[in-house]
């Protein structure tokens, strides 16, 4: 903090804060007027993607926990904090996939819901051709790029289980694109395989299940994919140390 | 050793307005906290960055917080009484005074009192225009036109 000049008696301007004062107060201000506030200056605008900025700001949540009729958002740092969310997504009931930053809540052959907890917006994704948007959101992980090109993936399972065919939805964009999709193992054969669980787990933009082969086969799969546009056209898959007999 | 609530420090502020506290109250700043652990505070303690104004205010805060610490954790009354009071403590300031109290409270290190000194600011922006907003920060628009409506069509939401 450097040395102020001394404000003239009577004059009504302000001390200058320095950067650190102004972002300690901007962690305090609610999200929804952030928004607003992207235009004050290009400083502003970044600080505002800026991770640890978003971790330290004091309405920011680690997760979101449900019982039968009520959301609330929980915090950890530096006690504990639970709050109440209110969802203004018809049909709570629906099945909600939690995707870290996001909820999806997922409406069956007509699409999902995407709902942002922390500034509480929601925007609807229509599904395309009846396809079922519930694995979960990812995005592109690429170091330095800005994290803004969030996408989901919709499948249709069959009667054997097999999700097929598989889109990615980019929600910049609102464009349906069909994936030709490999699937690569470990070994580098290549098989299909079936989910254990239809919503997948998202973990630095990409997306993990827990998947199998076939029914005779045993062993259990951890089944990875990637939103990172170089490496969508395969699923990589790495056996588990575990099988269905376990 | 004297015991905190016996023994007595001088605090002086930068236009030489001097005032007296107990230990605990000057121990309310982690600054003052450290000065007095390093033995350097035998005379008045001088705080270069604090008017008389300004440092009389922090004294009734660290006071309060003193006198009506809650008992413990548990204590949600004791906390929902410091906590109307800090309410009612702010509202007599004008936004000048605040700034100060948010650069004095750094300075001295007191994470109360910059947290709610914070807050007090962060309620008073959050309804405000980004105009305003600059013209309270002494921020510089930095985009030109076509940049500033292209950030305004991303985040249409929050224009509504």
């Amino acid at each position: 903090m450097g040395r102020r000049k001394k404000i003239v008696h009577g004059e009504k301007k302000l001390p200058s804060l320095p950067w650190e004062l102004i972002e300690e107060i901007l962690s305090r201000v609610p999200p929804q007027s952030l928004g607003l506030f992207r235009i004050v200056s290009k400083k502003w605008n970044t600080l505002f993607d800026d991770k640890t900025f978003l971790n330290n700001h004091k309405s920011t949540f680690r997760f979101v926990l449900r019982t039968t009729s009520k959301l609330y958002s929980v915090s950890i740092d530096p006690k504990v904090v639970v709050r109440e969310l209110t969802l203004d997504i018809p049909n709570t009931s629906e099945r909600l996939v939690d995707c870290g930053e996001f909820l999806l809540c997922c409406m069956g052959y007509r699409g999902s819901a995407v709902w942002n907890p922390w500034l509480k917006q929601a925007k609807m994704i229509k599904s395309e051709s009846y396809l079922r948007i519930e694995h979960g959101i990812g995005y592109e992980s690429h170091v330095g790029v800005k994290e803004s090109g969030y996408m989901t993936i919709g499948s249709d399972p069959d009667e054997y289980g097999n999700t097929n065919p598989w889109k990615i939805h980019d929600f910049a964009t609102g464009a349906w694109e069909e994936l030709k999709l490999g699937y690569v193992d470990s070994s580098g054969g290549s098989k299909r395989a079936m989910l254990c669980t239809r919503n997948g787990v998202s973990c630095n933009g990409n997306l993990y299940w827990v998947a199998y082969y076939n029914k005779t086969d045993p062993l259990y799969h951890l089944r990875e994919f990637e939103f990172s546009s170089q490496r969508r056209s395969a699923f990589v898959a790495k056996a588990m140390p575990c099988n269905k007999e376990d | 050793m004297a015991s905190s609530s016996t023994n007595k420090f001088v605090l002086k502020s930068n236009d030489d307005v001097s005032f007296e506290v107990t230990e605990a109250v000057a121990r309310e700043f982690q600054v003052i906290a450290h000065i007095i652990d390093d033995d350097c505070a035998k005379k008045a303690i001088p705080l270069s960055n604090v008017t008389g104004e300004i440092l009389s205010k922090m004294i009734e805060y660290g006071k309060k917080h003193i006198e009506e610490a809650p008992v413990d954790e548990e204590d949600e009354e004791g906390k929902k009484k410091l906590q109307i009071w800090d309410e009612e403590f702010m509202k007599q300031f004008n936004m000048e005074i605040v700034f100060q109290l948010i650069l004095a409270s750094n300075y001295l290190n007191n994470k109360g009192l910059l947290d709610l000194t914070c807050c007090t600011v962060a309620d008073h922006i959050k309804d405000m225009t980004p105009d305003e907003v600059r013209t309270l920060f002494n921020v510089k628009n930095d985009y030109t036109t076509e940049e500033e409506e292209e950030i305004r069509k991303e985040n249409s939401w929050a224009f509504e």
